[in-house]
């Protein structure tokens, strides 16, 4: 009786930690250069793709795969920022302009996707990464790539709190962060520091990814389809926090699994509306608390402070 | 190869004037009064579904034919028949429909308004309005109710169709989109010259003071609010006009011609012809149909000559260059094409005129 919920709890757990993963580095753009990145999504498409190429030589091989997504991507976001997001970064434009140019980035880079994958006959491809099935949970699977999921969410966003908290680079982050003026003049290497985060926040996207393709086939707009989604995590998360990003990713997981399966069951709302919820929400966070669901941690608080302050 | 140039004029025409539309729209909202609007898509979509729906029951229903399923075959067919049999009616309800398009679109633009310009920073607004344009596309695609589902609301009839058995056989595929494409050009030059009058007036001053600084507007007794309320109602009736316009170009209504990606080209259109500038939004739009068009005949044409070629690829080539050419334009030339003109009101003619008087 009601192991289809139970299951599909499971499921949502799963779901979140795939979205903690895809939004942390978007959490991390937002905090250190303010910068609504519509492009991260794209990330998790290319991800995808070397996870896929590379398993195909390595079947299997999950640590491998990650490692060549997050290379990738982070040298992808590298040249993005050195190309177009610096410059606008230094000229000081307008929210709506960065907005735009993020959107034309994403469409540049997922129109590439399309060129190479199409050339190569892997518009629609699947890594080679067999699934293993640890156990049984009433109607869902544990398999290993659920593990790995569940691992990755926690331990990355862990690291990436210690990382910011107690170390040099972290705080020269977090001193971008609060004020990218005065941290300049005393002394933080702001480009240096920058295009570290970048290569944090790109790679963290490609690993998102991998993670993703283990379930889900991988076409050129995997990524793309899933941007409103980790849209909907940070914004939960109160645009800046990490720990709000873990909150939100599973509560976005949970809506779209549980809550899902729920009017599902006994409302027959069809499947095909699936992404509605999170859009749903992601309406009623910007209206009713747009400051997010963070908890109130010290670090996750003052940014957000911050951050609301930006205007224009 | 033959080469269709009638065929190649009618649609760069029509497509030309829609853009013109489009952009001109998003540049009142954007350009003028600052309000981003990057859920352009959905007012578009809307005001194309929603004379397509009207057209779809209107037609039976005034000539008094059975009315069936908006979607089945034989109720196209009908509808095809009874738009080339009465002329006039099939022009009226045409009519009838863009109006109830372009009101449908008002009134959600007044309801986006809302909550839209409650949100606090400033980016949300957009955000929310291009989630509600995901959403919008996303009902329409699987409730099949209203809109015919993911295949889209086919046989949606010319107004001029019934021109066509009147005219010498090698015409009649060419005459009445030919024709049409000349309204639509109609149209377009009327959005223009009702955008200029609208922002070389005292009007048009208070949406560029509401632009650059909400704050000295209200500290003027300008009601901030209620303009970025009206610039909003004016833009969303303006894009569900294109989008009823569109439906009778294309024929069906269909959500994939209404995503983020079309929502994009208009920005880029405005963009590229000129912030705060309708000539700009004109050129803007006339260079992104040269690209569209210009995009496709050249797919088809190096299909024709190599069948082994992927003709998407120059689909894909075309979306390239679409975020190259916006990219290279906040970078460089952030003003686009045409810069923002002065505000022409009568009281400026005479200012100016004084001013030269006095330099001479």
């Amino acid at each position: 009786m009601l192991s289809w919920l139970l299951g599909s709890v499971f499921i949502s757990l799963f779901t979140g930690s795939v979205y903690v993963v895809a939004s942390l580095g978007l959490t991390l753009t937002l905090a250190v250069v303010k910068l609504p990145n519509f492009a991260h999504a794209e990330f998790l498409t290319i991800g995808a793709y070397a996870g896929a190429v590379v398993s195909f030589l390595f079947p299997g091989n999950f640590a491998l795969m990650s490692t060549a997504a997050f290379l990738l991507c982070a040298f992808i976001a590298l040249i993005i920022n050195t190309v177009v997001y610096s410059k606008l970064i230094s000229k000081r434009v307008t929210i709506y302009i960065l907005v735009l140019a993020s959107f034309a980035v994403a469409q540049f880079v997922r129109y590439g996707v399309f060129v190479i994958a199409s050339l190569t006959g892997l518009l629609s491809t699947a890594p080679d990464f067999p699934l293993t099935v640890i156990a049984n949970v009433y109607t869902a699977q544990l398999t290993n790539a659920y593990l790995i999921a569940l691992v990755l969410s926690i331990g990355v966003s862990v690291i990436l709190a210690l990382f910011l908290n107690y170390t040099g680079t972290g705080r020269s982050m977090r001193a971008i962060s609060d004020n990218s003026d005065l941290a300049r003049v005393s002394g933080v290497k702001y480009t240096r520091v920058v295009n570290l985060m970048w290569i944090i926040a790109g790679g963290l996207g490609g690993v998102g990814g991998v993670i993703l393709s283990t379930y889900t086939t991988v076409t050129p707009v995997m990524g793309f389809n899933l941007l409103l989604e980790i849209f909907a995590v940070v914004i939960i998360a109160g645009l800046t926090s990490f720990i709000g990003t873990i909150v939100g990713g599973y509560l976005v997981g949970f809506v779209e699994g549980t809550v899902m399966a729920v009017l599902n069951h006994y409302f027959g709302l069809a499947y095909t509306y699936q992404p509605l919820l999170p859009f749903a929400l992601i309406i009623i966070m910007l209206l009713f608390k747009p400051t997010g669901l963070a908890p109130n941690v010290a670090l996750g608080a003052k940014l957000a402070k911050k951050l609301a302050g930006r205007k224009k | 190869m033959g080469f269709d140039l009638i065929g190649f004029a009618v649609s760069f025409l029509s497509v030309y004037a829609l853009y013109a539309i489009l952009a001109i729209s998003l540049n009142l909202e954007y350009g003028f009064a600052g309000q981003p609007n990057f859920g352009q898509a959905m007012f578009y979509g809307l005001g194309a579904f929603v004379a397509g729906i009207a057209t779809s029951y209107l037609l039976p229903a005034m000539t008094g034919a059975p009315a069936g399923s908006i979607c089945s075959i034989p109720m196209l067919i009908e509808r095809e028949n009874l738009a080339v049999a009465n002329p006039a009616l099939s022009m009226g309800i045409w009519g009838i429909s863009l109006a109830i398009a372009t009101l449908s679109g008002a009134t959600v633009g007044l309801l986006a308004s809302y909550p839209a310009l409650r949100v606090k920073e400033e980016w949300f607004l957009s955000m929310i309005l291009l989630v509600a344009a995901q959403m919008f596309v996303i009902i329409v695609r699987n409730t099949p109710q209203f809109g015919c589902g993911f295949n889209g609301l086919p046989g949606i009839t010319n107004p001029f169709t019934w021109l066509s058995v009147h005219v010498p056989a090698i015409f009649s595929a060419d005459t009445a989109p030919a024709l049409y494409s000349l309204v639509l050009v109609a149209f377009a030059y009327v959005t223009y010259k009702v955008a200029q009058r609208l922002v070389n007036s005292p009007y048009g001053r208070l949406l560029k003071s509401v632009r650059d600084d909400p704050t000295l507007a209200e500290a003027l007794g300008k009601n901030v609010h209620e303009t970025r309320k009206q610039i909003m109602v004016i833009g969303s009736a303006l894009a569900g006009l294109a989008g009823a316009l569109y439906v009778y170009y294309i024929g069906v209504a269909s959500t994939e011609d209404y995503t983020s990606t079309l929502t994009f080209t208009i920005w880029v259109m405005m963009i590229l012809g000129g912030y705060a500038n309708n000539k700009g939004a004109l050129v803007g739009a006339f260079l992104i149909t040269l690209l569209d068009r210009g995009s496709l005949i050249l797919g088809i044409t190096l299909q024709y000559y190599l069948p082994s070629f992927n003709g998407s690829l120059v689909n894909y080539g075309r979306y390239m260059v679409e975020s190259v050419i916006l990219l290279l334009l906040i970078i460089y030339r952030p003003r686009g094409l045409r810069r923002e003109e002065p505000v022409r009101t009568p009281a400026y003619g005479v200012f100016s005129q004084e001013k030269r008087g006095e330099a001479k």
